[in-house]
């Protein structure tokens, strides 16, 4: 361990690490603009340097280059750090004027802009730098994108070419590069936000929708799939990842200090014996653009519910800033349409009610609110239904406070004018037709249940419904359970269900497993097949006909311990008591407990007395 | 009660109603049934039930036997295919039963008397308007007389 002086106080660094990362350790913030902790340093924007005032070469020192040494004394922001720090800011910031970075960094360190007409005659302004070369502008000859490249990813698609003024980061005779794997590793590293990859690949980048933000922004292959996930950690999407499509890159191994990323890995099929399932795969919404009227899908500013709810989150595309979809616009006034799909007897809609969207349209009524002060929200409702406990009164308080004017009534049509939508329907309380020039309309969609559900559900032999809702073993005193042995619903896979609902019949699923588990013994109906050893000739037809591999033959021993017959015999604990195989039994050797031939007789003859 | 007045009046051959029986599987039509009964839809009492494990237990014999015990029609009805609730069950129904009806007009038993149906436990209504249509199509085919005219000595007990 090495021990030096930063600033007065002790630090301790490993041998390799540089004065920046003891830095680091104490806290000490040095700013820097071309290091990156996966790249080697060069120390070429010079605007981390620090004074070394003993135990080194004394003088002014970049401290992402300069190794950690024993008995250094350094200070990261004495008279003459601060001057050169200062100078090389605003050199920089006079190159690159529109570098956002450099603009905080000038305005921390005391740095003020040089302008043209500054008497300073030793700065030129840049010449050769094309007009409306865009962000190129903000470039600050760091290098950082070039060595990512060469050293990281591998191509080495760019370099510097030119010199003087003229120098600039760029492909071999500013031509777009095939051997750019379009990897987005130098944009990413760009300390200034200077570089688009677009500008070297000679093949197209497509950037990847963000499937948790419903596509308003993009994500890289290594992501978290969504805030606060469980375990929170990051996952790669094969699919999209670089070094997959194209076997380059990789460069998120050599990064990850944890060793973390392994890309030889590969899916794995685990198999777990359980002794309960419970199943909640949720819902989705119904995709609205089957009503043409609405214009969701041509129109922007038309959104699900769900998509709402993204656009006003803090964690959500827009940092939490309801913005139209179209123009980046706060929306001035909005149209929230309830039922869209939901209690429809025809059409492409569902018959049930989606039981959440009354509440949520509230909230959402009041959420617009909170973001955009002077906007005017309408709500198109069918029904109110706010049943549960104090919703009313949350609903109640929204029309009451005039948060949101209620209309009651169905909307005919959306269509674009003059920048916005205009939503036409009717208000059959006032007995007219209205008309709301819209920034935005949000439909409350359908709840149905996540695609798979139902092959999900034929894969467990649970049955559901003909909406794909999963079905509970009986409507009132078994809600929780399905009629297979074992298997648990828990939340919107079973109805449209709010949040409390689903919470307690989680509880619920959870408290039923556990009853299963906790046993030493399992409880099992009694009605399974039992063989009549005297009449069954070992044909093994039933074998056949056997979906749980319950029967097998069984070796009949007399005193001397010889085989004189193979019989079949039913396990236990496999067997399941369906009758197929006493059905197909020719001797009838087989009868299922409960459900023997001689009482399904005797029913039989008592019904048709 | 009404079950005793409604055989004596079959007996009589006037005021005459239809005796269906029904084999239905445990896991949805009966629990199928179960929720029609539930959400308080009417259907016609003709139909009298037999619960089963599953359709695959529905030993043809059981249709003959009702037939011969004076019913003027037999339904099986299970879990719709695919999702049986011991897997394949149903498809065993589905392959015997139809060669068991072809079998039927050997027999001196109109096809159209038995009926096989796939039920879910979510289609109540579906219940509810399938005994409705096969009750209809029994008062249309009038009583089933071939049997219980041979068998009518045994008809006391």
């Amino acid at each position: 361990m090495i021990k030096l002086h930063i600033d007065g106080q002790e630090a301790e660094a490993e041998e390799g690490q540089t004065i920046l990362d003891a830095a680091k350790g104490l806290g000490i913030e040095i700013p820097t603009l071309c290091h990156h902790r996966a790249i080697p340093p060069v120390g070429a924007c010079r605007v981390c340097v620090v004074e070394i005032r003993d135990g080194g070469r004394p003088g002014l020192v970049p401290a992402c280059a300069y190794p950690a040494q024993e008995g250094l004394v350094v200070e990261t922001a004495s008279e003459a750090v601060r001057e050169s720090r200062s100078m090389t800011i605003q050199l920089l910031l006079a190159r690159c004027p529109e570098a956002e970075v450099l603009r905080k960094l000038a305005e921390q360190w005391d740095a003020p802009p040089l302008t043209l007409d500054a008497p300073l005659d030793h700065v030129e302004p840049p010449k050769g730098v094309p007009e409306g070369a865009g962000d190129r502008d903000k470039c600050i000859l760091c290098g950082l994108c070039v060595r990512v490249c060469q050293d990281i990813i591998g191509p080495a698609a760019t370099a510097f070419a030119g010199r003087g003024i003229e120098r600039k980061v760029t492909t071999p005779y500013k031509l777009l590069s095939d051997v750019c794997i379009g990897c987005g590793a130098c944009a990413l590293v760009c300390p200034t936000g200077a570089i688009d990859p677009a500008e070297f690949c000679s093949h197209s980048i497509e950037k990847i929708p963000n499937e948790f933000n419903l596509g308003f922004d993009t994500r890289t292959p290594i992501h978290l799939p969504f805030p606060q996930a469980v375990p929170n950690k990051p996952i790669l999407d094969r699919e999209n990842c670089i070094h997959f499509r194209t076997g380059g890159c990789g460069a998120c191994e050599t990064i990850c200090p944890a060793g973390a990323i392994d890309l030889e890995m590969e899916d794995e099929i685990v198999e777990e014996e359980v002794g309960a399932i419970i199943v909640a795969t949720g819902y989705e919404l119904l995709d609205p653009s089957v009503y043409e009227e609405y214009g969701y899908g041509r129109y922007p500013d038309v959104v699900t519910s769900l998509e709402f709810e993204r656009l006003v989150s803090a964690s959500g595309p827009t940092n939490g800033e309801l913005t139209r979809p179209s123009n980046g616009e706060p929306p001035k006034s909005i149209v929230f349409l309830q039922c869209i799909g939901s209690r429809e007897e025809t059409g492409p809609g569902k018959p049930y009610c989606s039981k959440i969207c009354c509440m949520y349209t509230a909230k959402h009524a009041i959420l617009y609110k909170h973001k955009v002060h002077d906007g005017q929200a309408f709500v198109f409702f069918m029904d109110v239904r706010a049943g549960g406990k104090n919703y009313e009164e949350f609903v109640r308080r929204v029309s009451k406070e005039k948060v949101a004017t209620y209309l009651r009534g169905r909307v005919s049509k959306i269509f674009p004018h003059d920048g916005k939508l205009v939503v036409q329907g009717a208000d059959t309380l006032s007995g007219g037709q209205v008309e709301i020039a819209a920034d935005m309309v949000v439909l409350a969609a359908a709840v149905v249940p996540s695609k798979g559900a139902t092959e999900l559900a034929q894969k467990l032999r649970i049955s559901y419904d003909q909406h794909g809702f999963l079905s509970e073993a009986h409507p009132k005193l078994r809600p929780v359970e399905t009629n297979t042995a074992g298997i648990f619903l828990a939340g919107a896979c079973h109805s449209a269900k709010d949040i409390p609902d689903s919470v307690a019949q989680a509880s619920a699923a959870a408290s039923k497993a556990l009853g299963l588990v906790v046993h030493d013994r399992l409880t099992r109906e009694p009605t399974i097949g039992i063989v009549n050893e005297l009449t069954c000739n070992g044909c093994f037809e039933c074998e056949n006909v056997c979906a749980y591999g319950a029967i097998s033959p069984k070796d009949i021993k007399d005193r001397s311990g010889a085989t004189v017959a193979v019989l079949a015999n039913i396990n236990e604990g496999l067997c399941q008591g369906c009758g197929a195989c006493m059905v197909t039994c020719r001797s009838k050797s087989i009868e299922v407990q409960g459900y023997t031939d001689n009482q399904l007789f005797s029913e039989i003859n008592a019904i048709t007395r | 009660m009404t079950e005793k007045k409604t055989t004596a009046a079959q007996r009589d051959g006037t005021d005459w109603q239809p005796r269906i029986v029904a084999f239905l599987c445990n896991w949805c039509s009966y629990a199928g049934a179960d929720l029609a009964g539930m959400s308080r839809n009417d259907y016609p009492a003709a139909i009298k039930i037999v619960r089963l494990p599953c359709s695959g237990r529905v030993d043809p014999m059981f249709v003959l036997k009702s037939f011969e015990r004076g019913a003027d029609m037999v339904l099986v009805s299970g879990c719709h295919p695919g999702d049986c609730h011991y897997s394949s069950g149903n498809y065993h129904a589905r392959r015997k039963l139809p060669a068991f009806r072809e079998l039927l007009g050997f027999m001196g038993i109109d096809p159209r008397r038995f009926k096989i149906s796939w039920v879910s436990a979510a289609e109540g209504n579906k219940w509810s308007s399938l005994v409705a249509d096969i009750t209809e199509e029994a008062y249309a085919l009038g009583p089933f007389q071939e049997f219980p005219k041979c068998t009518a000595p045994e008809k006391t007990g």
